[in-house]
């Protein structure tokens, strides 16, 4: 290798980085959505560039989306599956005053993250390789485990005084109820996505964007538009509001929960983030959300550097499945230069996200929620319709539909992930219920 | 950002602004009264950010990583174990077995073939789209060839590696030397030459046998060539285009021994083992390469030379298939019979096998000569010729070939004998009294002139009505 050709390779992943921070900030579009379309081009110039500035130029963009996405998901509040869980506690940071503040929490959450990866993932090389030659005969038991504790954890809420017990009994069992609601119609939602191409064919390879767009963003949107919060202004802090324990408590959790869910199919890195909480018994906002920024990035990032790993090579998520179309990661060299790219995508987008937070802070308060809310409403639509058509514009109602019942009901939103979850989860057991909604 | 009161945060007398969410709070609170945060005990993001610089040195090893890493060193087969599994290795080796191809209803979908290094077998497997590359660029190995490859290593019962990349497969082809006498390599004995002795020769493709692993081409009659179906069915070879003329074929020379012994007996000299009869009375011999020189089939005994040494063997089933002339290797029990030393192949042990050298072909076999199809009376040996006729009788066999007798009143006898290797060639509904056209090649079969319709190949035998 030539140091030409080191350097060209560290320049697409800045321009990976840069092309990746500027679309994340558009709420609602997922950075695999780019990534389908950059594949598509590729393909058809891919005698031009060389594979492993594309890889490294997809992995920019990738590790850029992990950190930026954070950006839409807090002062837009559209979040995607796996920062829905932050939606609540960052929007009491900005209701405070402090969107900024939640902002670097989690990008710091994400910084941990990356070292996390760069560093550890190399050294627990081996035992990495004989963990999953133990899980991957069994990832169905796993992923059906995970499902039983999503629906088994949440009990009946007690929300204080009643008119009499068996009001207390139903108000308690009403959350649950439209929970379960949630969960068995975003799975039926999920079957049917996942077995029938509804959307134009050749469009096929977007048929997630509706319904998870529907499900966590859109949803989210309207309880904003609903709801009819003002954003105070924000405040720039030049120190946050933490102690180094509750970032390293929630940098643990977080990149456990991340690198559990980059190991199973179909859990996302909000479902790991959050099991991990509880496995680690976490309390309070700043920690849960460094680990939901932690989480996250070592979910998207770390299943890259999975890829890549010598001894292991597990394809697991969207940009490690569209770059084995093209290329098969190979040598120790290979994974040197991916992990090159994270950390260099890392630094620029740590950097990145803190500086359009702080853009944003200072002017978001200005901008009326409604118009800004409707605004965002307009662009996630337009970007639906772009991408899938009207018949993605159809599955995004049915899906904004479902994901308002645990915004109505308080249960959790969650549940909406049934959507992935029960359909890989029945693919991978062998069972087949597409026949029970007539598509086929 | 500068002129926004809330980003000074510090003390004002005896007010200060909360750090967190800017409100003015008493400067001795600890904790912000608006939203909670403690105002004493927080993290710099100064702090953070030199953090988030660190990262800057992690790049910077991995990209020195990078750059100084080597290319894949050569890993011995037998250094390949389960802590290897699934990854991308280097191993050098010969090719001991010809390729070998997975066809399904999908055409075909793998190219396999096993390389050794003195340590130990691997099998080298290349799918699909990288299989197509490796054709294109006439990268698919043959029997002999060395080579250097890299790719993904799958730990399992048999070790194997798959090829990601036409580039990481190397082939060192082996030196070919010329051979123009086949009767004389036909005939040699297993030490003329070496197994894997890379050599090419030129001659007329005079039958062809297929098999599931591939195709025997019988050259001049002479020598036997084994075609590969991976060559045929990866369209490396055309069998049409080889056949419709006199061909070259490099490859690689094989001491083909139809029966691989369980129990090996010690290698005797007929010379020896006469020399000193009582001696060696009983003694379980193996004589290596023979002369039949005489058949008694009603005794089931042939009789062997070697160097001039002549012996009678008794063969207690199947003696009808050595023939005068013809090389043997034999192991049997060495004894005094009915007033004679004989050799006697009695025992489940003891064995008779013709051997013969072969050449495993390799994938660069070209036509060398074009003929045609003449429509000729006169036979020339290998000559192609076209026939009308109607046919006088004709014998199918349960092997699938058919012998035909035409009736021309051009040609000698007015009869002209037509041997079709398989009736796959023949088109339309034979039977007697048809006319037909025959293409075919004219060799000689037990001292008469006819034509062969070979399989596989443009010969055939056309029914007019």
């Amino acid at each position: 290798m030539t140091i030409e050709y080191l350097l060209m390779c560290i320049l697409f992943v800045v321009i990976g980085t840069l092309i990746g921070s500027a679309l994340s900030m558009l709420p609602g579009l997922h950075v695999y959505n780019v990534i389908g379309f950059f594949l598509l081009f590729y393909f058809t110039a891919g005698l031009v560039l060389d594979s492993m500035q594309m890889v490294l130029m997809l992995i920019g963009m990738l590790v850029s989306y992990a950190f930026v996405f954070t950006i839409p998901s807090i002062y837009f509040s559209a979040p995607d599956d796996s920062t829905m869980f932050v939606l609540m506690p960052s929007l009491r940071y900005l209701k405070e005053g402090r969107g900024h503040e939640a902002v670097v929490l989690i990008a710091t959450g994400a910084l941990i993250g990356v070292i996390a990866i760069t560093i550890f993932v190399p050294l627990f090389m081996g035992p990495l390789a004989i963990v999953w030659s133990i899980v991957q005969p069994n990832i169905h038991w796993i992923i059906g485990a995970v499902i039983a504790y999503m629906l088994v954890s949440e009990f009946p809420k007690d929300f204080g005084r009643h008119k009499n017990p068996l009001h207390g009994l139903k108000e308690g069992w009403k959350t649950i109820l439209a929970g379960y609601l949630t969960f068995f119609l975003s799975a039926i939602l999920g079957i049917i996505v996942f077995n029938k191409t509804i959307i134009p064919a050749d469009r096929a390879f977007q048929g997630l964007m509706a319904p998870l767009i529907g499900l966590f963003a859109t949803s989210s949107i309207i309880l904003n538009l609903i709801s009819k919060y003002e954003i105070p202004e924000q405040n720039i802090p030049k120190s946050i509001d933490a102690h180094p324990r509750e970032i390293v408590h929630g940098s643990v959790a977080g990149a456990s929960g991340g690198l559990f869910a980059a190991f199973l199919p179909a859990v996302t890195a909000g479902v790991g983030g959050y099991m991990a909480s509880h496995a680690f018994a976490q309390k309070g906002d700043k920690s849960f959300l460094v680990s939901m920024g932690a989480s996250r990035v070592v979910y998207y990032v770390g299943a890259i550097s999975l890829f890549f790993l010598p001894t292991l090579h597990l394809r697991r998520g969207a940009l490690a499945m569209g770059i084995n179309l093209f290329f098969t990661p190979e040598s120790v060299q290979q994974f040197y230069m991916v992990d090159m790219g994270i950390a260099i995508a890392g630094v620029i987008s740590f950097f990145m996200v803190i500086y359009a937070s702080r853009f944003l802070a200072t002017r978001i308060y200005r901008i009326n929620p409604k118009v800004l809310n409707l605004t965002v409403l307009g662009i996630v639509i337009a970007l639906v319709y772009f991408m899938t058509s009207w018949q993605g514009l159809l599955i995004m109602s049915v899906a904004t539909a479902i994901g308002l019942i645990p915004v109505l009901f308080n249960s959790r939103r969650s549940h909406c992930l049934a959507v992935i979850l029960v359909p890989i989860w029945l693919n991978m057991s062998g069972i087949s219920l597409g026949s029970l909604f007539g598509l086929w | 950002m500068g002129n926004n009161p809330r980003n000074d945060v510090g003390c004002e007398g005896d007010i200060m602004k909360c750090p967190s969410c800017g409100r003015e709070i008493p400067d001795d609170t600890v904790l912000c009264p608006y939203c909670t945060a403690n105002v004493k005990k927080r993290i710099r993001l100064n702090r953070i950010y030199a953090v988030a610089l660190s990262l800057l040195i992690i790049a910077s090893a991995y990209s020195i990583l990078s750059y100084a890493a080597a290319g894949i060193p050569v890993t011995k087969i037998k250094d390949l174990s389960m802590s290897d599994d699934r990854n991308f290795v280097r191993v050098k080796g010969y090719v001991v077995d010809y390729p070998r191809v997975y066809e399904g209803s999908y055409g075909v979908t793998a190219l396999v073939f096993t390389i050794n290094d003195g340590t130990g077998d691997l099998t080298v497997k290349i799918y699909r789209s990288v299989m197509w590359k490796v054709v294109s660029e006439r990268k698919v190995p043959g029997m002999g060839d060395l080579v250097d490859v890299r790719g993904t290593f799958f730990y399992s019962t048999t070790k194997s590696i798959t090829l990601n990349n036409p580039d990481y497969l190397v082939i060192k082809r082996p030196e070919f030397s010329s051979i123009r006498n086949l009767t004389a390599l036909s005939n040699s004995p297993p030490w003329a030459y070496k197994n894997g002795e890379g050599i090419y020769l030129t001659g007329n493709i005079t039958g062809v046998r297929e098999y599931s692993w591939g195709y025997v081409l019988s050259v001049d009659e002479l020598l036997d060539v084994i075609m590969p179906r991976a060559y045929v069915s990866l369209n490396i070879t055309n069998l049409k285009n080889i056949s419709s003329g006199i061909s070259r074929f490099y490859g690689t020379l094989e001491y083909y021994r139809s029966y691989q012994p369980s129990t090996l007996y010690p290698v005797y000299n007929l010379s020896t083992l006469l020399s000193d009869p009582e001696k060696y009375n009983g003694t379980s011999a193996r004589i290596l390469w023979a002369t039949v020189v005489h058949k008694d089939e009603a005794n089931n005994t042939i009789f062997i030379d070697q160097n001039g040494t002549e012996i009678c063997v008794y063969v207690s089933s199947g003696v009808r298939y050595y023939d005068v002339g013809e090389h043997v290797e034999l192991q049997g029990k060495f004894e005094w019979f009915a007033g004679h030393w004989e050799i006697a192949i009695i025992r489940e042990s003891d064995y008779i096998i013709e051997p013969k050298w072969e050449l495993i072909a390799h994938p660069q076999c070209e036509l060398v000569e074009r003929k045609s199809y003449e429509a000729t009376t006169e036979y020339h040996l290998y000559g192609l010729m076209r026939v009308e006729g109607i046919v006088a009788d004709y014998t199918e066999y349960s092997s699938g070939s058919v012998s035909i007798t035409l009736y021309n009143a051009s040609y000698p006898g007015c009869v002209v004998n037509v041997y079709v290797e398989h009736k796959s060639s023949i088109s339309g509904l034979l039977q007697s009294g048809s006319k037909v056209v025959v293409r075919g090649m004219a060799l000689i079969y037990n001292g008469d002139w006819e034509i062969k319709v070979r399989a596989y190949t443009n010969d055939s035998v056309e029914v007019i009505y």
